[in-house]
């Protein structure tokens, strides 16, 4: 599938800050300029269609460790890591910043952080994923409770991931996560919860983007499109989810969903622009076809023909990871290039919905909240 | 001798210029108002201001009259009014005669309350705490750490002025409307902070008022960019702690906002705020809020009257320094006040 970029002039574009970097030999090496899929029971399919040396996969939820071996045995190469999400069902505090595993003996002792890289890194994973319980929105004692122990266990090849209310990317509470986060000896991944698209508040866009572009080594995880403007601004990598619920962090019980319809949700790249197919062949697509799709499971087919059978939501969710590696394979690795390429990808979606709006005789329509936030905040 | 020391007689020639022109500022005067009071040429007056001229004997206790201080009070130094951290919170911009204005009234109070009760006051259990440059530590972390140290725990503060009190800072309600200023506070170097709080605000916002001002005494050395937002975040997390908020402020709707009114005094678009700040309503979700607010005539009154609060604080030390034998006239004097002047400013006044 290629993107319809629009060249557009990058000496207009006024060149971010420079992305920091860690400066001591490079933890992230194994995953550095990225794109990783989180994935769950899908692990296998996902992973067939990786690039060892582009990509790699997240293994999300309660039984990473068996796939984790299985995967392990078949892509000898491919980089993986594993989050077992324990944030779904915690909350970070100061006494317990890591929801670490139940002890079942009370004879053995309760497993250090240092145990938990140990054992992910023995079972073969790339680079350890050290995941706080969630982080609640003004509280940061647990982060800071959090790298205190990191930097007390002397911890290395391992990521933080910081599970964080949404409200950290915000004017009031940014500058305090930012600074808290740049104290973390070992990189950081944020997950962010939200009921809907966080990105959709400009106010929170800008945090996002001041984040990546602040923090040396913080990348986006669990996540969706967005992971790749987190790349462009500086993040060595970005794990995207397969899944709806992959792309954000879930504090249990704290999102609406639609369970009648399982059509599966779809990515609609030329216009930057999520739903679910039925939705969107409703809304969008009644009349006028959608833009084609020319990664394998559409084969020049349309992404929003997908119907709710348990093959189609496969192969819908499956489009979604293609799509997304094949805008990354587009993504250039010097830093400035990879800025003006998501300028542009924002600039030509913009444009694309606006044309299209033209043809469906609704001129008005806008482009989605985060897209047209990114086009606010870039040009 | 719990007092300062009483203010020393003054000579005409010990009449300090600067100190005349600030309790002419304090009282809103102009030159020529105060030298037509004081029954002297206002070039006269002027230079006097200056320290160019010696005040002539006859006119001493006329300019001590029009200023509503003993004539001894024009001998004290103006630096013993004015060292302090000054802070206040505006609700309209502020003229610069006005902004001088309130801040000399507030000079002048701090010296009176100072010279009056002294050591008689409770210690200060508020320390000044300002945010490190390097951005770890937010207001709210000031506010949730001042509230551990006051063991007011998590639950709601049923009188901010008492926390106030009893944290030895001293409040005292003045007529700030005519100005449209809810507050003003400071905080000298040698003493208590105090905080003048308009009478005019109904209780809600004058809860938020002070607590935003102790934000200020805690955290805020002087002018600074963002003091304002800082101080009303500080003030947001003393009121309803994050932990607390995150419960009672889930999936809030304004007829739950209007109950948890009552429940924390705080306003219900303060609630509602707060509730935004945190992530539990987004920002749709709060620009509807706000609409139901204007639709309803709730932007302009609010349902749910938090009552006013009343300091003790000033008339219970009175009492207890009476009880010694101390007269009113004699702490009257020690502030530098007629004790009519002084009845009426910290007994009397509301």
């Amino acid at each position: 599938m290629s993107n319809p970029i629009i060249a557009t002039a990058p000496s207009a574009f006024a060149r971010g800050p420079e992305p920091q970097r860690r400066t001591s030999s490079d933890s992230l090496a194994g995953i550095r300029h990225r794109l990783l899929i989180g994935a769950a029971s899908d692990s296998f399919a996902v992973a067939s269609h990786l690039d060892a040396t582009r990509n790699g996969i997240v293994l999300l939820g309660k039984s990473e460790s068996k796939m984790l071996r299985k995967l392990r045995q078949t892509y000898p190469d491919l980089p993986i890591l594993v989050d077992r999400a324990p944030y779904d069902s915690a909350t970070a505090t100061a006494d317990a910043p890591f929801p670490l595993p139940e002890r079942t003996d009370q004879l053995l002792p309760t497993p250090t952080l240092r145990d938990i890289v140990d054992g992910q890194l023995a079972q073969g994973a790339t680079l350890a994923v050290l995941a706080m319980a969630y982080l609640a929105a003004e509280d940061p004692e647990p982060l800071r409770a959090a790298i205190a122990q990191i930097k007390a266990e002397d911890i290395s090849n391992a990521i933080l991931m910081v599970p964080a209310d949404f409200s950290w990317l915000k004017r009031a509470n940014r500058k305090q996560f930012i600074a808290i986060l740049k104290t973390s000896p070992i990189p950081v991944a944020i997950g962010l919860n939200h009921r809907g698209n966080a990105l959709s508040d400009p106010d929170c866009l800008t945090g996002f983007r001041e984040l990546f572009e602040q923090v040396p080594d913080a990348m986006p995880w669990r996540i969706d499109h967005n992971g790749l403007g987190a790349m462009a601004l500086g993040a060595p990598a970005a794990v995207i989810g397969v899944l709806a619920s992959h792309r954000h962090v879930s504090v249990q019980g704290e999102f609406s969903r639609t369970p009648h319809d399982k059509h599966p949700n779809v990515w609609v790249a030329t216009l930057m622009m999520w739903g679910k197919a039925s939705e969107l062949r409703r809304r969008h697509f009644a009349t006028l076809d959608a833009p084609a799709c020319t990664s394998e499971p559409c084969f020049g087919d349309s992404p929003v023909r997908f119907t709710d059978s348990a093959a189609d939501i496969a192969a819908g969710n499956m489009h979604n990871v293609l799509a997304f590696l094949d805008d990354h394979r587009s993504m250039p690795t010097d830093p400035d290039l990879a800025r003006d390429w998501w300028r542009s990808r924002i600039r030509s979606a913009v444009d694309a919905i606006a044309a299209f709006g033209v043809r469906s005789q609704r001129p008005g329509l806008e482009p989605p909240a985060d897209v047209h936030n990114w086009f606010k905040e870039l040009h | 001798m719990i007092f300062a020391a009483t203010v020393e007689p003054v000579d005409n020639a010990e009449v300090q210029g600067d100190t005349v022109s600030m309790l002419r500022a304090a009282r809103g005067l102009s030159q020529a108002a105060l030298a037509a009071a004081a029954g002297i040429p206002q070039s006269r007056l002027s230079r006097i201001e200056q320290g160019l001229e010696v005040v002539p004997a006859s006119a001493v206790s006329g300019l001590a009259v029009a200023l509503d201080v003993r004539p001894e009070t024009l001998g004290v130094r103006a630096e013993e009014f004015s060292s302090a951290r000054v802070f206040h919170r505006k609700r309209a911009s502020l003229p610069v005669k006005v902004d001088r204005q309130v801040r000399a009234d507030a000079a002048v109070r701090r010296f009176q309350v100072r010279r009056a009760l002294g050591e008689a006051l409770p210690a200060v259990r508020i320390a000044h705490d300002p945010l490190p440059d390097d951005g770890t530590y937010s207001p709210a972390d000031r506010a949730t750490e001042l509230r551990r140290r006051l063991g007011l725990g998590v639950e709601p503060i049923p009188s901010m002025t008492a926390v106030l009190e009893s944290a030895g800072v001293i409040v005292l309600p003045v007529n700030l409307d005519s100005v449209k200023l809810d507050a003003i506070g400071g905080w000298p170097e040698q003493g208590a902070p105090i905080i003048l709080v308009s009478t005019h605000a109904p209780g809600d916002r004058q809860r938020f008022t002070l607590a935003h001002e102790l934000g200020h005494a805690v955290l805020h050395d002087g002018a600074g960019d963002n003091q304002e937002a800082e101080a009303d975040q500080f003030a947001s997390a003393f009121l309803l702690p994050s932990a607390m908020a995150r419960t009672e402020l889930q999936n809030p709707t304004l007829s739950t906002l209007v109950a948890l009114k009552a429940r924390w005094g705080m306003s219900i678009a303060a609630l509602g705020r707060r509730a935004r700040d945190l992530g539990l309503m987004t920002d749709r979700e709060y620009r509807d809020f706000n609409i139901k607010l204007s639709t309803t005539g709730m932007h302009r009154k609010e349902p749910v009257e938090i009552p006013t609060e009343h300091p003790t604080l000033i008339r219970d030390t009175l009492e207890r320094i009476t009880r010694t034998g101390t007269t009113l006239d004699d702490i009257a004097a020690r502030a530098g006040m007629s004790v009519d002047s002084f009845i009426r400013s910290y007994v009397e006044a509301p």
